[in-house]
């Protein structure tokens, strides 16, 4: 109902918008016109908008974005209009002051496709676009965050929750079983270059392309798509300086619901209850640590998450320039951010530094480069710190109860307090990415294009370990602290060698890219450690103590490729693309280095077509269809030769060293191979005040590269082998709506939807998994690996949780040897025994099906907000944190996550009884796991809320600035989910690993002048 | 304007043909880091890694629990820890099938150490020899390695063989996947096994000392090719003169080797002197390398570490990993008063004196000290748990009464019937904080090392050898084997030699009149607890099911009421299952089906 209100709705504001430019006004008087157009986001001058009366051009704005009419007729239609703008019309008057909208999603956007771009309307193949308002939004530092629920079909996933912690891209499912499934992302044309280094703040847009006939542009690499981005370049104007910043708090949220100081205690009591034939004990025998009986008989307890974190400040700054000529352009900018660490000594500071210059000798030579910088400092502390401080019974105190010393070691569980191992322990991580460029661009004759490019990419890494003698790992015993030091460089190099060529005549359009390109990365690692040393030097005095490690490595891996790529258009109506590259990579075995990836895509306007013209709420409608290759050759370097083992140790008279083969040759190893079909709708309704797409995909990944399981008397488990096929199959839907737009309030929003199914087609090695399981009759797969063909990937395998043995059926349980309090899971074969294999069941997946964002953005004169969320569901992934403190086998020594667990007098079918919990507690592996252990990581995020006030123009110019927005964000808000571990975006993740999440509120500056 | 476009046309095709042929070599690869196995295996010294490589299987498959489980569990002298819990390989449950976890594995690195065996030996000829190249090897160190590569193989064939009867016998290193495979038969195996033995014995040193030591020596090979015979004795394929021939290689090897009887038993597992006469082939570990981690000591060990008020987790006693859990009749059959080797192999309190404990250190007395204070409880030194043992001077049976009036915890030495282990405190739960399930039973302290440090991941790192063949071993071989052959005088000789030397008053320990074969399998369990296969000693002498379902109280009384599955006489427990996920791995997997019963 509301919908079709909502249509309505449109359909009357669309007809009054029509029917106003259409009224032939009467005018009387001539007035003299002036004014200015502005961005009515940003707020900045709009130069070269073309300016037409009465749809007779008369001009168009100025570098300043002010313009000039002479004498028009009062009352006029005057029309502004300017590409990747939405027209508008108004009165003439003296005084004009215009705000142009960005048309988003319009078909005159310009979309990067790979060494090149084709306006969004000439598109072919399926690709999702980021501008850098939708990055930056949010305020977050990652670029990969500000796209996280952006794009449909684009999964993404914070892996790590410390600061400068990194993400997860998932486009599309996932193809490859072993491989990597993270897509290419190209950085200014450098393929493998690391989105977390740059501000998002100097991104312009960022460019995904999702159907193989987009990614087959880059062939091997092209299978899991790719991600272009775009920085920022000069543009044609007077210099722009704008400043944008923020200053904030962050804090831990979602904390997992911990038992308080007497629920633990009497956790303890049952615990001990059940140990002495259901008799309770004396706490003086269960708290044998005097300091905890204390706490215990005074209720005095201690919050050990509380007192390792507070809350820590995050900020970041970015100042950045940009203006020129039409002969030279220039832009340049800095920026700083950190991100304090909740947890001491943790923290993040990334400094970034990026400049680049166009220029034009004359019509036909250009020359120009940019150089991106970035240095950054990662401090994660100890690992385990969030982990013991949960750990830690509120029973215990960091200092004792009984005389007040500080406590370092807890015996009584093993625990080392984290408040001293916090201070004695540090990892750090710096870094130094270099991504620079330089091209020659000759423009011989009209339509030619040769330009040569070379992009050094250059990554220097240090990694450094410090450990103090009281510090968790050396637990106060060891004679002198440990340190050690890595440092590691990536050089890699790309040279691009690119010939376009540009045609067009009575209807016909063509476009053709013909690129040589070469490629090299090489890595050089060095490494050393020490023991034993006397003080606190951190990583820099190895020489201070005996060292443990040292050693060096080198990897060169080479990629040879030709490509070629026509675009060519009819009449605007009919599109075709076709490409083809010729990847040769060095991983390879001879024979086997090169392999062709074709693509061919069609498009059709329908919307140019004579019978849709007449439509008006129809404004765009385009089908496409396409095909391509792409491949995978993610293969270590190396491997297809016959290699020898690392070093085995052993002892004679002496100790020596010794070595033997390594592998099982594959000279028959090849790319791994991906072909889709991918078919597209696009449209746009009601004066494109809704607008989108919707796109159907069937990806077939054949010649899977994986470690194929050979018959172990061969003295080998497995080889790498390209081996079986796997199938996504999915639909994606985007949907740009503005719901109002009335007056001064405007309401839009971005929905998009993804669904992916995922399943193992084929495998070259397969067997009767019948003879496993009866449930598994009919099927073949490979049991070892947990492949079923039919099932996802990543499918569960699981014994069935039934419950909890109950009092009055010991007689049952004794016969699978349990007794009442124990978990109970399912006898699939009724013969009174829990067999590993046969009494198991296929129990979901642990990959999300359907994925979504929507993003609502209000205007209301100055002020604006922007709320954006993201979900994910249909994925039962084993809670590793549920795992280890819900199910914690030593429920005593450590704190519990809060449950409802059985006792005598509480018959619960959740939790089994503590201390008696039976072997099925947990099954400990991924791969074969007990259901109980395994939730729903359906989730609902809010990833951000801004409101932001904009200045009216005319007190910003008080301080000769064009524009000045004040703006308060909360980052991560509010999360829905049943979920009870810290995270379900990271479901296995361990605590001590990635960390609690995190909520920030910060307050932000844009300022341009 | 025509022109130009031919220029650059021109310049365009000769630019990219011109960078085409500059990068012919560019897709090549460079391998800094490492080298092929092909070139690498030619040298001498990367024949030598070759060799030592092999060497190093021996700790992936004998210093691996998995091995353990195979070879002490389920069996009269050792049993599992958990009551709990149903455990497939101790107690013959319909939960042990062919795709058993140890058993897999065992099966796996087994072939994995074949493959490198069978390399050195296939690679030989392709080694350059010093007069071809200044990177050769000497032709005489050459036949000795290969040698020592033919006595691995025979070691790892004889341990295919005698578990699973049967199984593809590899020879030639494999060069590329194969998805089919010819199974031997036994008689094939010991064929091959006695080939390269003889081979072995021809080239090799008798002793192996200096820098040398731990390699392969002719008495390490003659010791195998006694037990081998002796194994195939047994079998009806085997001939008549197999128990001959056994003997005849065992009495070999005491008369001629050089290695000889140490006086003392102590003085075998005494830390300090564990490279010793006796020992005629052990597995080396060194105490400064890293990756270098023997964990046989800790298997025997219940865990004392946490829980227990007063004892914390450091390295005072080292890392724990209660696994095997030395049977009742285990604890019984050794004359505490008389026979040394009860006093080495358990916690005693021989061990107060640095100077005469196993590992140097006060650490192995029949209790445990307190290395945590608890107020008002134990101060550090304080005695937290007890066990009184036969030879302690204030031995006795504690009663309750007893127990309830002293802070430490007591567990009773076994008593009454050697295979009832229902009453005894060892065999019942310990009633401690963490572990609930443990049992809390004397430990076994003769492989424990003072340079062990616990550490976070739970790795404890003893630098001991493993012993593998000793002389006693070799005396009790020659022991059965003149049992077998009819000949009492001489096996009561060679078991009597053993059981003279561990009295501690003369004349205390000797057998007389007829020796019979569990004689000989008790006199195994006192002197070799631990150090040798035990399960596959009752599989060869045919006495698994008779003596498991005696003496292993655990097997016949399984938590729940469950059923064992073995019987005494024929049972398809002889053999190991061929594991199902390697059967499943080939395409005539089912044309091979699997052992009997399997």
């Amino acid at each position: 109902m509301r919908q079709i209100t909502n249509i309505k709705f449109f359909a009357f504001v669309v007809m009054c918008s029509i029917s106003l430019f259409y009224i032939t006004p009467i005018y009387a008087q001539q007035v003299q016109v002036r004014g200015l157009v502005k961005d009515a986001a940003t707020g900045s001058p709009l130069a070269g908008v073309s300016i037409n009366v009465n749809t007779v051009s008369v001009g168009s704005s100025g570098d300043d974005g002010r313009f000039s009419l002479g004498s028009v007729s009062a009352g006029a239609l005057v029309e502004f209009r300017l590409i990747g703008y939405e027209t508008q019309v108004q009165k003439a008057a003296a005084n004009m002051e215009i705000s142009l909208a960005s048309a988003g999603d319009e078909l005159e956007e310009v979309v990067v496709i790979g060494y090149g771009s084709v306006r969004k309307s000439d598109l072919t193949g399926s690709v999702g676009s980021v501008s850098n308002q939708t990055l930056t939004r949010g305020g977050q530092f990652n670029a990969a965050a500000g796209m996280q629920g952006a794009v449909s079909g684009v999964n993404i996933v914070r892996s790590n929750n410390k600061p400068g912690g990194g993400y997860a891209i998932e486009v599309r499912g996932l193809s490859s079983i072993s491989s990597s499934n993270a897509p290419l992302v190209v950085i200014d044309g450098v393929p493998g270059a690391n989105l977390d280094k740059i501000n998002p703040d100097d991104i312009e847009k960022i460019d995904i392309l999702k159907d193989a006939s987009a990614t087959a542009i880059y062939g091997s690499r092209g299978a899991n798509g790719v991600i272009i981005v775009t920085t920022k370049r000069g543009l044609d104007g007077k210099p722009a300086i704008s400043y944008s910043g923020y200053v904030g708090l962050r804090r831990y949220m979602n904390i997992p619901d911990m038992m308080s100081g007497e629920e633990y205690v009497q956790l303890a009591r049952e615990a001990r209850r059940t140990t002495n034939n259901n008799e309770y004990v004396a706490d003086e025998a269960i708290f044998s640590d005097p300091s905890e009986l204390l706490a215990v008989q005074n209720g005095n307890y201690f919050d050990w998450v509380n007192a390792i974190s507070n809350n820590a400040m995050q900020t970041n700054h970015t100042i950045s320039a940009n203006g020129g000529t039409e002969d030279v352009k220039y832009a340049l900018s800095a920026g700083y951010y950190n991100e304090g660490g909740v947890l001491y000594p943790q923290g993040y500071d990334r400094y970034s530094l990026r400049a680049n210059l166009d220029l034009k000798a004359n019509s036909f030579l250009d020359f120009g480069g940019s150089l991106y910088l970035t240095h950054d400092i990662r401090e994660t502390g100890n690992s385990d710190l969030m982990q013991d401080a949960i750990r830690m019974r509120p029973t215990q105190h960091p200092n004792s109860l009984v005389d007040g010393t500080e406590l370092w070691r807890y015996p009584s569980n093993g625990l080392f307090n984290p408040l001293v191992t916090q201070q004695n322990e540090f990892n750090n991580t710096k870094g130094t990415n270099i991504l620079a460029n330089a091209y020659v661009s000759l423009k011989p004759i009209a339509g030619l294009e040769l330009r040569s490019t070379f992009s050094p990419y250059i990554v220097n890494t240090q990694v450094g370990q410090y450990r103090g003698v009281y510090t968790k790992a050396l637990q106060g015993t060891a004679a002198g602290a440990t340190n050690s030091l890595r440092k590691y460089t990536d050089i890699n190099w790309v040279f691009d060698n690119v010939a376009n060529y540009k045609w067009e005549s009575s209807g016909h359009k063509l476009d053709l890219t013909g690129v040589f390109s070469l490629q090299q990365d090489q890595y050089e690692n060095m490494q050393a450690a020490s023991r034993n040393l006397s003080f606190n030097s951190l990583w820099y005095n190895l020489q201070g103590g005996e060292m443990t490690a040292l050693n060096s490595a080198y990897t060169q891996v080479n990629l040879m490729s030709y490509l070629f790529r026509a675009n060519y258009t009819f009449n605007e109506k009919y599109l075709l693309t076709a490409s083809a590259r010729y990847d040769g990579s060095s991983k390879l075995a001879r024979g086997n280095k090169w392999a062709l990836f074709p693509s061919a895509a069609i498009a059709w306007r329908l919307k140019q077509e004579s019978f849709l013209t007449d439509v008006s709420w129809l404004d765009d409608l385009k089908l496409r269809l396409s095909y391509g290759r792409t491949g995978n050759d993610s293969v270590s370097p190396y491997s297809t030769a016959g290699t020898i083992s690392g070093p085995r140790y052993y002892v004679f008279g002496e100790e020596v060293i010794g070595n033997i083969p390594n592998n099982l040759r594959n000279d028959a190893l090849t790319w791994e191979k991906t072909a889709e079909y991918n078919l597209g709708v696009d449209f746009g309704l009601f004066g494109n005040r809704l607008s989108g797409n919707v796109e159907l995909y069937n990806r077939l990944t054949t010649d899977l590269i994986m470690t194929r399981s050979v018959p172990t008397h061969l003295g080998y488990g497995s080889i790498m082998d390209n081996v079986g096929s796997v199938r996504n199959k999915g639909i994606e839907a985007t949907l740009n709506s503005v719901n109002i737009n009335k007056g001064n309030f405007k309401w839009s929003s971005v929905i998009n939807l993804a669904y992916n199914h995922n399943a193992i087609v084929d495998l070259a090695f397969k067997e009767d998994l019948g003879r496993y399981s009866p449930q598994l009759e009919g099927m073949v797969g490979d049991y070892n690996n947990r492949w079923f063909i039919g099932q996802p990937i990543r499918s569960n395998w699981n014994l069935m949780t039934l419950g909890v043995w109950q009092l009055g059926e010991e007689a049952e349980a004794a016969k699978y040897g349990k007794s009442p309090g124990q978990f109970r899971v399912r006898d699939f074969d009724g013969d009174g025994a829990i067999h590993a294999d046969r009494d198991r069941a296929l129990d979901g997946k642990r990959q999300a099906d359907w994925n979504g964002g929507f993003t609502n953005i209000f205007e209301y004169k100055g002020f604006d907000l922007a709320v954006h969320a993201y979900w994910r569901t249909g994925a039962r992934e084993r809670n590793q944190f549920y795992v280890s403190y819900a199910l914690e086998n030593n429920n005593l020594n450590f704190n519990n996550l809060r449950k409802n667990y059985w006792t005598p007098e509480n018959p619960s079918n959740e939790m089994a009884q503590p201390s008696n919990m039976g072997p099925y507690r947990d099954q400990n592996s991924t791969v074969a796991s007990v259901s109980h252990v395994m939730q729903s990581t359906d989730f609902l995020k809010i990833a951000y809320m801004t409101i932001g006030y904009t200045f009216q123009s005319s007190f910003a110019e008080q301080i000769k600035a064009r524009n000045i927005r004040l703006y308060a964000t909360v980052q991560n808000p509010f999360i829905f989910t049943s979920w009870s571990g810290f995270d379900p975006e990271q479901p296995s993740a361990s605590i001590g690993g990635t960390d609690l999440m995190t909520r920030s509120v910060f307050f932000g500056l844009n300022v341009s002048f | 304007m025509k022109l130009k476009k031919y220029i650059i046309k021109g310049i365009t095709i000769l630019s990219i043909t011109g960078t085409m042929t500059a990068c012919s070599n560019f897709l090549d690869e460079i391998n800094h880091s490492s080298q092929s196995a092909e070139e690498f295996f030619t040298t001498a010294s990367g024949y030598e890694n070759l060799i030592i490589g092999c060497y190093a299987d021996l700790r992936s498959i004998y210093n691996s629990k998995d091995y353990l489980n195979m070879s002490q569990l389920g069996t009269d002298i050792v049993t599992q820890n958990f009551i709990g819990a149903i455990s497939p390989l101790n107690q013959y449950t319909v939960t042990f099938d062919a795709n058993q976890g140890s058993n897999n594995a065992h099966w796996n690195r087994l072939y994995s150490a074949l493959k490198n065996v069978n390399a050195a030996i296939r690679r030989a000829p392709d080694v350059l020899t010093k007069e071809q190249n200044l990177d050769g090897i000497e032709q005489d160190v050459l036949d000795v390695r290969v040698a020592e590569a033919k006595f691995l193989r025979a070691l790892y064939l004889f341990e295919i063989v005698k578990n699973w009867g049967q199984g593809p016998l590899l020879i030639e290193e494999p060069l590329a996947p194969e998805y089919t495979v010819q199974m031997s038969s036994a008689p094939a195996f010991y064929e091959q096994i006695f080939t390269d033995l003889n081979d072995a014995i021809a080239k090799l040193p008798p002793r192996q000392t200096g820098s040398n030591y731990g390699r392969a020596s002719a008495s390490a090979a003659k010791h195998l090719h006694a037990l081998a015979l002796l194994t195939r004795g047994y079998e009806d394929y085997g001939t008549t003169s197999d128990f001959e021939n056994a003997y005849n290689e065992a009495v070999d090897v005491i008369n001629n080797s050089g290695h000889v009887l140490v006086d003392d038993y102590l003085q075998i597992h005494r830390r300090a002197n564990q490279r010793n006469e006796e020992i005629i082939f052990s597995i080396g570990f060194s105490t400064t390398a890293n990756n270098n981690v023997n964990e046989q000591h800790k298997y025997y060990l219940f865990p004392y570490r946490e829980g227990w008020p007063g004892l914390s987790k450091d390295n005072y006693y080292s890392n724990d990993d209660a696994s095997f859990v030395p049977t009742k009749y285990f604890y019984m059959l050794f004359d505490w008063a008389n026979d040394r080797r009860a006093e080495v192999t358990f916690m005693s309190p021989l061990n107060a004196e640095p100077a005469t404990s196993i590992d140097g250190r006060n650490t192995g007395k029949n209790w445990f000290q307190c290395t945590s204070p608890v107020a008002g409880r134990f101060a550090l030194g304080d005695t937290v748990i007890y066990f009184p043992v036969p030879n302690d001077p204030n031995f006795k049976f504690w009663t309750q009464a007893d127990k309830d009036a002293v802070e430490f915890t007591v567990y009773n030495f076994p008593s009454g019937d050697p295979d009832d282990m229902s009453q005894d405190d060892y065999f019942r739960n310990a009633y401690q904080t963490s572990n609930s399930n443990t049992r809390a039973f004397l430990p076994v302290w003769k492989f424990k090392d003072p340079n062990t440090i616990f550490n976070e991941s739970g790795a404890a790192s003893s630098t001991r050898d493993i012993y593998f063949y000793r002389l006693a071993e070799t005396y009790l071989i020659a022991a059965e084997a003149a049992l077998q052959k009819g000949d009492n005088g001489q096996a009561l000789h060679y078991l009597n030699e053993i059981r003279e030397r561990a009295e501690k008053v003369p004349g205390s320990l000797a057998k007389t009149g007829t020796v019979t074969l569990d004689d000989i399998l008790d006199e195994r369990a006192l002197e070799l607890f631990g150090e040798v296969p035990h399960w596959n000693d009752l599989q060869r002498t045919r006495r698994l099911g008779e003596r498991v379902l005696a003496h292993n109280w655990d097997v016949t009384h399984i938590y729940g009421g469950v059923q064992t599955q073995l019987t005494t006489g024929t049972s398809k427990f002889y053999l190991r299952p061929l594991p199902l996920a390697w059967l499943n791995s080939l395409t005539n997997g089912s044309e091979i089906g699997n052992n009997p019963g399997w």
